[in-house]
């Protein structure tokens, strides 16, 4: 006899399901079981993977959930059809959004009111059936409500306390006239995650495993059973047994039969959504080609529409349109990104900035008719401004029709080992040891015991690793995806349950992305990049000082000063080329134009540097080696890139042309790529591409290389639409630190936290580009840096030529790099200000009444400093004005201020970092006379050296890295007044001087230097502390991101 | 001028720390605030110093920069307990010792009329010194005038160092760096960002500014370092124990005679307590036996008592229990106390309707004649396995009963054994049925079971299968196959 495991958690069930729902559907098949039913506690989170599994190893999968009833009982509810999981999803919609995050509880009337095509089992230590107050009332309400979809459940796990319960549930059935079904509560697929189990439970309330107690399962007896053993256990009661089977025959419910649709658009006139959208894509071709549509295009678009129509996806791309339409009227800056922008019709509904016919972009890798998966249109919205679209998409679309999508938090190696080793007891500084000889995606193993000092023979850290291991991958809470939208014609409610997110006015559904994927659903994409911010931000500068009306549309193409600029990789605060590695690049590659841009952001990715396509392409670049193709038939694929694979699109190709994929093969390969670390799954391709490939005569050597590369691929690799809308806002960004240096500078300090470079840093680049900043100041600095006119007596700073352009502007920086001054401060400084100017330190305490803490700050940050008050005298009369008594006299200076020691140069700028993370004056500046005594070289002197010249030099490190393709290798900036040097520290350097590399902000460096093709990098041979009277002081580094 | 020297133990916490794990002598160590990862250091040796480790940097931030680094934390215990220990010690040079109340390290002795012990207060230091450093704590003694005056110094220099006059003292204290006091650090950070680095610096800002800026502590030490503030040495009280000891001139075997001998020395102590309005809560009574060593007793009692009765009788029992066959010769009887509250409040004080005083006064007896350990209640546990499920504890004294207002009906009761009893092997050929308890039950006649219990994975592991059986003189027993030493045992009885 075979029997239906009704009560299964997966670890969709948060710390408590110790198996992957992928687990129990296989160990349901091993065991010869036909069906199985998820049911995760107050949730679907489990069901879609699990769906996916039973579909492909057929099993059938009944879906339902645990329910949580505000008494703390629970019943267990299975949809029996569409109609059925619709209840439960709304029911559990109802219960999650009534409670905190994390929590869920229903009333019974809810359940009544939700009973619709859904079955009910009534059982288990936790149900009232069981308990020793008699349910009446409820359970006669049940039955009313259910009808003959009501079954009292027996469960048995070996435990004597279940024998009175039992009885009680027994009598009770007869009384109400209840079938009753056997269960057990399966929260593993197999007794050994038993002890996992365990330690789930203990992190879920916060014990250890000694200290648990009753909290804990008292026997591993929550396995799935074989048939055999359930039969045994209920050996007394075949029918309940046989009644699991009657109950799987009566669920024909599957994920399947989600007939998703696309949110139709109210259209004008009764057009059809495929009409709107040829009239909406034709406007805008004549608009985007200023009347004069290329017949490829109008080829182009027409094809696309086709597509579009038949597989009825005009709704997402009205929809995208109408977002990006809201963006344009509300002058937020966005773009679309990705796949996208290999669309025509993207381009001409102005969703993307990239012109796909004219690049020769490859429309099926975003959508085709064999896939017929949804497309993934992703858009990119200036940060600072993202959160309005967002509200607009919960406006037009309501609450229930719009949510966001989870991302689920997972168990990575080190909140595993910290986890495991807490509900283990272990000591907390031990797992702290461990966690950080972890790296993000290493395991635990007995080497790395081992190096944090502890005994990997000793039991509990033998437990340690088994159970650390085990964990991995387990969802440890539910998180929000940063811009997945699900957008449904139906309420979202009805196909998977909406819940709180810890953001307020955020909910969020309980799928992450990947299983929105799996079920082929649409997800609207709204990402927020702050390089868009800063162009947004530049314009309007641009704008109100100078008239000058530009947009990324308007910005003069291929500008040959910008490119100048790019080749000498004087690009800091450039959108994607600003990287320590991207500058080591741009001098070798040399852009000279867009495209060329286009392969610069994508070259410096694992994914060609694993594979070893970079230097091949730049020899091939520089005329070094002839331009060759591994086969005749290739030459279509590979010569935008000089026959080197360099983008994704190119990698499906070539498995099409070369190893005879077919377009759908291929883009198994693209998401196999995507998913090798989790899954393995890209070593199934691994023969097949090589050996395929061989066989039509390509050298085995570059094969192996085509796979290596697209494993890396799978780490980060760029398809060429996507670099393409990339290198559009690299190219502005570029333009406009090239032609409006003070206005980039300014824009890109408003637009902080963004980027590569600390604000110190960027301000140090931007004096070396001869821009003024001048420091913060109560009289003169709002909240925002803004732009100053220069008085024409130092017309030398000007980089402009004449007329309006000319007019040189400095950057006054703004109040808010004020560590610790809140914007409610500003207001206050702000209101007082419009009264009248500030006449002294007095007036202004008097006037704004800001707290002692921010009048420090103020004082320390040099922001008193025009009313002619050194800043230690300034900081101690503000500290007695604070203090003053009656904040509506005026306030009398009655006493002497003593006399300080003035501040020098050096102190000046120490305290500039120390209360405002940046100066205007470069820390090192009044070192350079210290350092020239010591035979030190500034980056300018370093940068016009020869080749293989062994020097000492000395600077403050702003960037610390150690790529995983490098390996081993670790690379810092370090930078002084003059500019930035690069260093290269081999692992034996790094080994001996490892305290030093990761923390010191001022280093030495003996070593090597080497030149080559206008890039210079300095080989490391030994670090040392720079002897100095005093250690300058700097922002924070960018390290080891 | 008075004589008066500062002793500094510097880091003493941390110095606490490495006495306690002499094995981290090697490696860098810090004193953390809380055992937690986010923690922050607040003492670090010189060794952690040379890794980049330093006071206030998070825990988990140090151990990237020291991978080997060990750390703890010190309680407020720890130290007065430290502190306690090197006054004890301390009081062996000087018996006037006065603790710095808010440093923790630092200590003030009188250093006056040492003339006839040593040759000169530079050895009288150096002795204290040694006698520190053997008892594993560094330190610095500074012998001067004033007490802002040495402690300055001591904080600013290392080892023994004697002022001859107080113009020197004066001098060195105005050079020391504020940052080498133990000044409340936002104070001296504040003054450090004014470039007021010293304390001629300090000294030259304007007292009333002080005072309104930084508040009366600051303002304090100010005067203290101006001279301003003369405060004398408060040296530490000692506590003497309230015991009494008598010697008797012949072994005494008769517990009568030495119960009235008990009662003489008792009844002075309980005056000399009451003087100091406390009141008995425990007594320890010591004979000396004459050729045996010798016998000691601890009696508490349940509420703190001044009658000296009842107390007696408490001893009378232990006595009475007792074989003194070699006899007595030294009686000693120590006494601790408590302070009570005084009698007028006691009387409106709600009492019960129960006499739970009493009720105290009969355990006690119990307790005085079979042990402390014979009055004991249970006390249910969050465990699973039926051993484990409840602890036996001490009752100390009666109280008021709160019943489960609605008791659940139970048919059956189990009667657990302390520990399972072993059971004999189960023979593989049970011609009669399985004989558990011998002929004498006769055989099982049904099993109910297996209830399962497995646990304690991560402490070896435990797996019963529990059963109740049927035997078949009608006996209920509760028994279980422990899998892992593949035995049975009988748990208990059902009822």
């Amino acid at each position: 006899m075979t029997y239906v495991p009704l009560w299964c958690k997966t670890n969709g069930s948060f710390l408590e399901g110790a198996s992957h729902p992928e687990e129990l559907v296989e160990e349901a098949q091993r065991l010869g079981l036909r069906s199985l039913a998820v049911t995760d506690r107050d949730g679907v989170y489990g069901v879609v993977r699990a769906h996916v599994k039973a579909k492909e190893i057929g099993v059938q999968l009944l879906i339902g959930a645990q329910v949580t009833v505000e008494d703390d009982s629970v019943i267990l509810l299975l949809a029996q059809n569409r109609r059925g999981y619709a209840s439960l999803c709304r029911l559990l919609t109802v219960g999650r959004l009534r409670s905190p995050k994390g929590e869920s509880s229903v009333s019974w009337g809810q359940i009544y009111e939700h009973q619709d095509g859904l079955l009910a089992l009534w059982g288990g230590e936790r149900s009232l059936l069981v308990g020793e107050t008699d349910p009446g009332r409820v359970a006669e309400s049940l039955r009313e409500a259910f009808e003959d979809r009501f079954y009292a459940m027996v469960v048995r796990h070996r435990r004597d306390t279940e024998v009175p319960q039992e009885a009680r549930l027994r009598e009770r059935a007869v009384r109400h006239k209840l079938p009753i079904v056997a269960a057990v509560e399966v929260l593993y697929h197999t007794p050994e995650r038993r002890d996992l189990q365990d330690v789930l439970t203990c992190l879920r309330y916060g014990l250890t495993v000694r200290t648990a107690g009753l909290q804990t399962k008292p026997n591993a007896e929550h396995a799935l059973r074989t048939p055999f053993s359930f039969d045994q256990i209920f050996a007394d009661d075949p029918s309940a047994v046989t009644r699991t089977e009657e109950i799987a025959a009566r669920c024909d419910f599957s994920l399947d039969q989600l007939r998703y649709r696309y949110p139709a658009e109210r259209l004008p006139d009764g057009t059809t959504s495929a009409e709107w959208l040829y009239r909406l894509t034709m406007e805008g071709a004549r608009r985007r080609y200023q009347d004069d549509v290329p017949s490829s295009v109008l080829r182009q678009v027409k094809k696309e529409l086709r597509v579009i129509e038949e597989l009825d996806y005009c709704g997402y791309f009205l929809t995208m349109y109408e977002i990006v339409q809201f963006c344009r009227a509300n002058e937020i800056l966005c773009q679309g990104r990705g796949s996208a922008a290999n669309s025509a019709v993207c381009y001409c509904l102005g969703i993307t900035a990239v012109d796909p016919v004219r690049m020769g972009l490859l429309f099926e890798r975003f959508l085709s008719k064999e896939r017929k998966e949804p497309p993934d249109i992703d858009l990119d919205i200036m940060h600072q401004r993202r959160e309005e679209v967002i509200q607009f998409v919960y406006n037009k679309y309501g609450r229930d029709k719009a949510a966001m999508v989870a991302n689920i938090i997972r168990y990575r190696a080190r909140s595993a080992v910290r986890d495991v080793g807490k509900a283990l007891g272990l000591p907390k500084a031990s797992l702290d040891r461990l966690a950080k000889v972890l790296s993000h995606c290493d395991g635990v193993s007995s080497q790395a015991l081992r190096h944090a000092g502890l005994d990997p023979e000793n039991p509990i850290n033998q437990h340690l690793l088994r159970l650390t291991c085990e964990i991995q991958d387990f969802p440890r809470h539910l998180s929000i995806h940063p811009g997945g939208f699900l957008l449904g014609h139906e309420p979202v409610h009805d196909i998977v349950p909406i819940e709180n997110a810890t953001m307020a006015d955020r909910t969020v559904i309980q799928w992450d992305k990947d299983d929105i994927s799996s079920l082929g659903f649409f997800k609207v994409d709204l990402l927020g990049l702050g390089a868009l911010t800063q162009l947004d931000l530049c314009f309007r500068l641009l704008k109100r000082h100078r008239g000058i009306d530009l947009s990324m549309a308007t910005i003069r193409k291929d500008d040959p000063e910008t490119f100048d600029m790019i080749c000498r990789a004087e690009t800091v605060g450039v959108f994607q080329i600003e990287s320590r590695a991207q500058m080591a690049m741009l001098p070798r590659l040399r852009p000279r134009h867009y495209y060329d841009l286009v392969i610069e952001v994508s070259i410096v990715r694992p994914g060609p540097v694993t594979g070893g396509m970079v230097h091949p392409y730049l020899r091939r670049r520089n005329g070094e080696e002839p331009v060759e193709y591994p086969h005749p038939s290739l030459k279509p694929v590979l010569e935008k890139t000089l026959g080197v694979p360099l983008f994704q699109e190119q990698v499906m190709r070539l498995a099409v042309v070369a190893a005879d994929y077919t377009p759908g093969e291929a883009d198994q390969l693209r998401r196999d790529m995507a998913a090798w670390r989790r899954t393995g799954r890209i070593e199934k391709h691994r023969e097949r591409l090589i050996s395929r490939m061989q066989a039509k005569g390509i050298k085995e050597e570059f094969a192996r290389r085509v796979f290596e590369q697209i494993r890396g691929f799978g780490e980060y690799g760029f398809p060429e639409s996507h670099a393409a809308s990339f290198a559009l806002v690299t190219y502005a960004a570029a333009y406009l630190l090239r032609h409006h240096p003070a206005e980039f500078t300014c824009a890109l300090l408003n637009a902080q936290p963004m980027g590569f470079y600390s604000p110190a840093t960027i301000i140090n680049d931007a004096r070396r580009r001869g821009v003024e900043v001048r420091p913060v100041d109560v009289r003169l600095s709002d909240w925002d840096c803004t732009l100053e006119k220069i008085a024409l007596l130092t017309p030398t700073l000007s980089p402009q030529g004449g007329g309006r352009n000319s007019i040189p502007y400095a950057v006054r920086m703004g109040l808010r790099y004020v560590k610790s001054l809140g914007e409610r401060d500003w207001k206050r400084v702000e209101s007082a200000r419009r009264k009248g100017i500030f006449v002294s330190i007095e007036d202004f305490v008097r006037r704004t009444r800001l707290g002692e803490g921010a009048l420090q700050v103020l004082s320390e940050a040099g922001a008193f400093d025009g009313f002619g008050k050194a800043r230690r005298a300034a900081l101690w009369d503000v500290c007695g004005f604070a203090r003053e008594p009656s904040p509506n006299l005026p306030l009398e200076s009655t006493e002497e201020t003593p006399e300080f020691p003035k501040l020098d140069e050096f102190e000046t700028i120490a305290w500039d970092y120390h209360a405002s993370s940046h100066s205007t004056g470069h820390p090192l500046a009044p070192l350079r006379e210290a350092l020239r005594v010591q035979d030190l070289p500034d980056a300018e002197t370093v940068s016009k050296m020869k080749h293989g010249r062994k020097i000492r030099y000395a600077g403050l490190v702003i960037c610390r890295q150690r790529p995983r393709t490098a390996s081993g290798v670790t690379f810092m900036t370090l930078e002084d007044e003059t500019g930035f040097v690069n260093l290269v520290i081999w692992t034996r350097v790094f080994e001996r001087y490892a305290v030093l590399v990761k923390t010191a902000p001022f280093l030495g460096v003996t070593g090597k230097l080497e030149a080559r093709d206008n890039v210079v990098h300095l080989i490391a041979d030994e670090l040392w502390v720079p002897s100095l009277k005093v250690q300058p002081q700097h922002g924070r580094s960018r390290d080891f991101h | 001028m008075a004589r008066l020297a500062c002793v500094d133990v510097p880091a003493f916490p941390l110095q606490l720390l490495l006495r306690e794990h002499p094995d981290w002598k090697e490696l860098p160590v810090a004193v953390v605030a809380e055992d937690r990862s986010n923690s922050s250091l607040l003492w670090v040796n010189e060794k952690a110093r040379r890794a980049r480790v330093l006071p206030g940097q998070r825990y988990v931030q140090a151990l990237s920069l020291a991978p080997d680094l060990r750390a703890g934390t010190v309680s407020r215990h720890e130290i007065e307990k430290g502190v306690e220990l090197l006054t004890d010690r301390l009081r062996h040079y000087m018996p006037e010792v006065e603790p710095g109340p808010d440093t923790p390290g630092v200590f003030w002795l009188n250093a006056q009329g040492l003339g006839r012990l040593y040759k000169n207060l530079e050895d009288w230091a150096g002795a204290i010194s040694k006698d520190l450093l053997k008892a594993g704590f560094l330190c610095t003694i500074v012998v001067g005038f004033t007490r802002f005056g040495t402690y300055a110094a001591a904080k600013s220099i290392l080892g023994v160092k004697v002022f001859q006059d107080a113009s020197e003292e004066n001098r060195v204290a105005r050079r020391v760096k504020l940052d080498r006091l133990e000044i409340e650090p936002a104070v001296r950070d504040a003054l450090d960002k004014l470039g007021v680095r010293t304390v001629a610096g300090f000294l030259k800002l304007p007292a009333k500014g002080l005072l309104k800026r930084f508040g009366v502590e600051a303002h304090r030490l100010y005067r203290l370092a101006a001279g301003d503030l003369w405060a004398p040495l408060r040296p530490h009280p000692v506590v003497e124990p309230l015991e009494r000891q008598f010697l008797l001139d012949a072994p005494d075997s008769d517990s009568e005679r030495l119960l009235y001998l008990v009662k003489r020395m008792l009844d002075s102590l309980l005056a000399e307590l009451a003087l100091k309005s406390k009141a008995l809560t425990e007594v320890a009574l010591r004979l000396v036996l004459d050729r045996e060593g010798e016998y000691g007793e601890r009696i508490r009692t349940a509420a703190p008592t001044v009658d000296s009765a009842q107390i007696l009788g408490l001893i009378r029992l232990r006595l009475e229990s007792l074989r003194l066959d070699s006899g007595v010769v030294a009686v000693h009887l120590t006494v601790c106390g408590t302070k009570v509250l005084p009698e007028q409040d006691l009387l409106f004080t709600e009492k019960p309707r129960r006499d739970l005083e009493a009720g105290s006064r009969a355990l006690d007896r119990l307790r005085a004649e079979f042990g402390d350990t014979v009055v004991v209640r249970a006390n249910l546990q969050n465990n699973h396995l039926p051993q484990a499920s409840f602890r036996w504890e001490a009752m100390e004294k009666t109280t008021i009963p709160h019943p489960r207002r609605k008791s659940s009906p139970r048919l059956l009761v189990r009667r657990i054994y302390e520990r399972p009893l072993l059971l004999p092997h189960r023979s593989r050929h049970e011609s009669d049925g399985w004989l558990l308890r011998g002929l004498e039950q006769g055989p099982v006649q049904k099993f109910v079971g297996p209830y399962v219990f497995s646990g304690g994975w991560w402490a070896g592991g435990v797996h019963r299968e529990y059963y109740f059986v049927n035997m078949l003189r009608g006996e209920v027993l509760w028994v279980f196959y422990d899998r892992k030493r593949r035995r049975w045992f009988l748990e208990g009885r059902v009822e």
